[in-house]
């Protein structure tokens, strides 16, 4: 045998084998790295088949990009959103395995038997290599015949753009506040404790401050701390001592 | 004579194609199902450039360029449907996203 | 039938691929061996000190994280199509130029409209 053939066998093999840990692994992040794996075996046969630009492209747009955005996504969605490895219907299971055999018996009668020959180019490797490597023939083939294809590309980049802003971003009326749940105030203490009691209550064991009826209180005088908090809606702010008409505390809500 | 063919590539190909056609219709992850989509597509292109390697051809690289441009293009989108989907059905379980049906 | 499945170059990048991920193993394998390991609860531990924890606390990200992702990987389709665009330049001459020009236009349009859209805006 061959170097060629034993790499073949051994790129073939490996990448089948990554390819079933893609569907067979419990976990999500398990099947990409499976997939990156496999995607480098197949950036692999493209070196053999003589696509060396692609190959490299491979690398990097599959393993490098897109691969990059699954585990993105992946980070962003709930771990307890994702489902059990075993749910779905045992119907499901054996009607993919079936459906899949009878698929390989289809396609691998279609390779064996196949007779339709296609006219063979000119980009033999010596022509190939007479244009100095794959990259410039590839550029040749792309910016000369395919020069529609190639603007109509871009295009459908922008197209998903568009469309995966639209999808992905966050509604922009939701503050950024309200979606973290904190807000700042210039206060430090809830709704109806507001102020320093005049009298002490007698009731023992009662809060001063919760008992006290908003007449006992004295608004509190000085600076105010800024403070982090939940839900702004529950705290007064700063400033409307001095707009409530008698003196009394006014509370929001 | 090498002992590699083209048949050899083809049948990597189809095998490879195959193995992501059965994650597509067994696994209920969305996302796994996106990446089992995305090795059918790898499938695809092998086999074109195997072609092209038969008939010493540029245009089936060309072909694959273009399917990979698009491929990214794809992913970009349906990741997105899927980040909106988990936000807004809290689920991406395949089996359970059935709004679009009622 | 095109018998040119390999040159001796690219046995030299598979030296290289083998000796990377070697070089990764060994250096996994060496802190494993040499590095002391007396795991405890305590280290395990969100924070050293403080109270537990009640709820198991899975830090919600922002789809924004998304978006560059995905600026990124439309703008690295853009360097893959430059790329053989640059090599095959001096053949192409005006005509090839303005396609690119029209290339690069379009794909800073969807720029823009991120830009404008607010995806790129963290506060």
């Amino acid at each position: 045998m061959e170097w060629a053939s034993v790499a073949f066998y051994l790129i073939a093999t490996v990448c089948v084998l990554s390819a079933a840990g893609v569907v067979i692994a419990r976990s999500a992040v398990h099947s990409a790295i499976f997939l990156i794996l496999c995607f480098l075996n197949i950036a692999a046969t493209f070196v053999m088949l003589g696509a060396e630009f692609l190959a490299v492209v491979q690398v990097i747009v599959y393993t490098g990009a897109i691969l990059v955005l699954v585990l993105f996504v992946l980070m962003l969605v709930d771990e307890d959103q994702l489902p059990d490895f075993h749910t779905g219907q045992p119907i499901q299971r054996i009607s993919g395995l079936i459906l899949g055999l009878i698929l390989l018996l289809e396609i691998g009668a279609a390779i064996t038997a196949r007779s339709i020959q296609g006219a063979t180019g000119g980009a033999t490797p010596e022509n190939v290599a007479a244009v100095g490597g794959n990259t410039q023939a590839l550029g040749r083939v792309l910016y000369d015949d395919n020069l529609l294809a190639f603007i109509v590309v871009s295009l459908v980049l922008t197209v998903a753009v568009i469309g995966a802003i639209v999808l992905a971003l966050p509604d922009r009326r939701v503050g950024i506040n309200q979606r973290r749940g904190t807000g700042t105030i210039n206060l430090g203490h809830p709704v109806g404790t507001d102020g320093i009691p005049l009298a002490l209550p007698a009731v023992r064991g009662e809060s001063p401050i919760a008992a006290a009826t908003p007449g006992d209180l004295r608004p509190v005088a000085g600076e105010r701390q800024i403070i982090m908090v939940r839900d702004p809606d529950a705290y007064t702010e700063v400033g409307q001592h001095d707009a409530a008409p008698d003196n009394r505390p006014l509370i929001k809500r | 004579m090498l002992d590699v063919g083209l048949d050899h590539f083809l049948f990597l190909s189809a095998i490879l194609f195959i193995i992501g056609m059965m994650g597509v219709l067994i696994r209920r992850n969305l996302i796994v199902i996106f990446m089992c989509v995305e090795l059918m597509t790898n499938a695809v292109n092998l086999s074109l450039v195997a072609f092209a390697w038969n008939l010493n051809s540029i245009d089936g690289q060309a072909f694959a360029l273009f399917i990979i441009a698009v491929a990214a293009a794809e992913a970009v989108v349906g990741l997105a449907i899927i980040i909106a989907l988990s936000r807004r059905a809290h689920t991406i379980n395949v089996d359970e996203v059935r709004t679009l049906r009622n | 039938m095109n018998t040119q499945l390999y040159g001796s170059d690219w046995v030299v990048i598979g030296i290289l691929i083998l000796a990377a991920a070697a070089l990764g193993y060994a250096l996994l394998t060496l802190n494993q061996i040499i590095a002391p390991s007396k795991p405890s609860a305590a280290k395990a531990a969100p924070y050293e000190s403080g109270v537990p924890e009640v709820v198991a606390t899975k830090p919600r990200f922002t789809p924004r994280f998304y978006v560059v992702a995905m600026l990124f990987v439309v703008f690295d389709i853009e360097a893959i199509f430059i790329f053989p665009w640059a090599v095959v330049f001096d053949g192409l001459g005006l005509y090839g130029f303005l396609a690119m020009l029209a290339f690069m236009f379009l794909l800073f349009d969807g720029f823009i409209y991120a830009w404008k859209k607010g995806a790129l805006e963290w506060a």
